[in-house]
């Protein structure tokens, strides 16, 4: 009992941390009893060989070409960044070419349209009326509803309780940059699934290939952080009220370029239609948000725009996807299955995972419709139920569930 | 060649200089400070991978992430450390995922980047037999990639508390008990080399 008390002394006073009083108290104890002093002398002697220990030099010429290297894979990972086919599909249907949209965007006008027609026929007391048939003037002098002026009013408050990006420290910022928890993980997929193969032939590769091809993360920054806005503080919603926020923060669609700027500038200039103006107001401060916490400096300067709604995972702004965005191509739906399972691989005990877990199993479930291949669909079955295995969350774990359960009807089907 | 004369000016100027720089715009002056950490960089991680190819991906992989972070790395504070952060976090990763054991025949291993007691520093290195420092070697390789990049901070690159701390993104109490379990598991596995 009494050694027990001394093996960490022993500890600290190999390192010279072991105060003057304790300090005495070991050397005392050390003098009467043998198997802690054998402990010291055996610590003593193995950290002397340890560090008798020196580093082989690497190849000759290893050196000269080392930061050329290091350059060559920085510069094949800014082209994969800028490659994104949403990007690309997005930069080819707009006709101003400094102006990028995302898919989400357009996802987000659309619903946004879709809820503003729900008003208005409600409004309307049920009676379909096709939009653009009435004068703004006109839909001024509608009341308005009990339950419309709630929804604003809620979501107003939830914005409120949405931290800001100017609330993020730099000091955060930069500890999220460094990615750093036994948790930063992140190799290539390809990489680590080369190693998991076969260490030797893919070390090679790999450091030859500079991963040009692979999907590779580069930052991880923590979820407290990264995503205020997709998990506001507020207090638990009406279903009603859910339909809203949706507008405002699901994605998709193309005429939303010109629909989404005018939310953006609604902030700024208040139009007429009181009600219309509130949830554009809204929806524009959600995507804003939602986008400038994600979007880290280093993406900016790459010249890598995020998407509108997304998770920063190991620097790369992948979207937030949900069971009703079947647009996405199978591709994207691969790499971001590839990117979420690279980082919850490294990061097993990461508090972004339980979002990870999710966003792979919308993912599979997207693909397996998609292409109803059978062997996608066992894949992503074995996949979900692992997580489902890992989840800690009640939540998660009934969402992986259900996942579970929509990926093997598929098979049925 | 006006390239050269500008790296070489750059080359006298501090980290935070430099990072300011890189973080105006110029990416280019980022070769400098790889080249000016390339080798504590790889040796890091060498000591945590003990394999050259391994220590290699890990360093080139240390430096991209530093890159695509840097712009929002806070000026004032050590990049030396981040640096050491981001690889320690990596490796860490990378032992978790190979479930890291150095084979035991790999001790007499002629090929094992880590030369033995092959005429250190102190002239008293060269009583330690290389069967001992292969047995040391082996015992640190054996412990669970936490334990192991405590004591890789301490031992070899002779760390402060605070400064692992930082690196490990721990507490200093954290960085004791980690070490004082390590130097323990250490023991109990040159206990079973030597039988």
């Amino acid at each position: 009992m009494k050694c027990e008390r001394f093996n960490k002394s022993i500890s600290l006073y190999l390192d010279g941390r072991l105060g003057e009083t304790d300090e005495r108290a070991l050397r005392e104890h050390l003098s009467t009893c043998p198997r802690c002093a054998d402990t010291l002398s055996a610590l003593e002697a193995a950290q002397k060989a340890a560090k008798a220990t020196r580093a082989a030099e690497p190849r000759a010429g290893y050196w000269d070409v080392f930061s050329g290297r290091v350059i060559e894979r920085i510069d094949a990972e800014r082209e994969i960044k800028a490659r994104s086919p949403l990007r690309d599909f997005a930069a080819k249907i707009l006709p101003a070419p400094g102006r990028r949209l995302s898919l989400a965007a357009g996802v987000a006008s659309i619903a946004l349209a879709v809820v503003v027609g729900v008003l208005y026929v409600d409004r309307q007391g049920g009676r379909v009326v096709p939009p653009g048939a009435q004068a703004p003037a006109e839909r001024e002098e509608v009341p308005e509803t009990a339950r419309d002026t709630r929804i604003a009013e809620e979501s107003r408050e939830a914005t409120v309780g949405e931290p800001k990006l100017q609330e993020l420290t730099d000091v955060q910022k930069e500890t999220d940059a460094a990615g750093a928890p036994a948790g930063t993980q992140t190799e290539t997929p390809a990489v680590a699934a080369k190693k998991d193969a076969s260490p030797t032939d893919a070390k090679k590769e790999s450091s030859l290939s500079g991963g040009a091809n692979e999907p590779r993360t580069v930052a991880i920054k923590s979820v407290s952080a990264d995503k205020p806005a997709a998990t506001p503080e507020a207090p638990a919603k009406p279903a009603e009220q859910t339909k809203a926020d949706r507008s405002a923060e699901t994605p998709v669609s193309v005429g939303g370029a010109t629909e989404l700027t005018q939310a953006e500038k609604s902030t700024e200039t208040p139009r007429p239609a009181k009600r219309e103006t509130e949830t554009e107001t809204i929806a524009a401060d959600k995507m804003e948000r939602s986008r400038a916490v994600s979007f880290n400096a280093a993406d900016k300067r790459a010249g890598v725009e995020p998407p509108m709604e997304s998770y920063m995972v190991g620097g790369i702004a992948l979207q937030k996807i949900a069971d009703q965005d079947t647009l996405i191509a199978a591709d994207e739906l691969r790499a971001l299955i590839a990117t979420w399972k690279s980082h919850i691989e490294g990061n097993p005990t990461d508090s972004l995972n339980s979002e990870g877990y999710r966003q792979v199993a919308v993912a599979y479930c997207l693909l397996a419709r998609q292409s109803g291949d059978e062997a996608v669909i066992s894949e992503g079955a074995q996949v979900i139920r692992s997580y489902l295995g890992q989840a800690e969350d009640h939540d998660v774990k009934e969402f992986l569930s259900a996942k579970l359960e929509e990926i093997e009807g598929l098979r049925e089907k | 060649m006006e390239r050269a004369e500008e790296l070489d000016s750059l080359a006298e100027k501090s980290d935070d200089e430099i990072i300011l720089q890189i973080q105006g715009g110029d990416r280019r002056s980022y070769d400098l400070l790889v080249k000016r950490y390339q080798r504590r960089i790889y040796f890091l991680a060498l000591r945590m991978a003990r394999d050259h190819d391994d220590a290699d991906d890990l360093a080139q992989e240390t430096f991209v992430r530093a890159y695509f972070a840097i712009g929002s790395f806070t000026i004032g504070r050590n990049f030396y450390t981040w640096l050491y952060r981001i690889c320690m976090n990596l490796s860490i990763n990378y032992l978790n995922k190979r479930k890291f054991v150095i084979p035991v025949s790999r001790i007499s291993d002629e090929s094992d980047p880590l030369e033995r007691a092959a005429g250190g520093a102190d002239p008293s290195d060269e009583l330690i037999s290389k069967e001992t420092t292969a047995k040391v070697e082996s015992a640190i390789d054996s412990l669970s990639p936490k334990y192991k990049a405590v004591l890789v901070l301490r031992v070899y690159e002779d760390m402060s508390y605070e400064d692992i701390a930082k690196t490990l993104d721990i507490s200093v109490g954290t960085v004791m008990s980690r070490l004082f379990r390590a130097r323990q598991k250490m023991l109990e596995a040159l206990e079973e080399y030597e039988g």
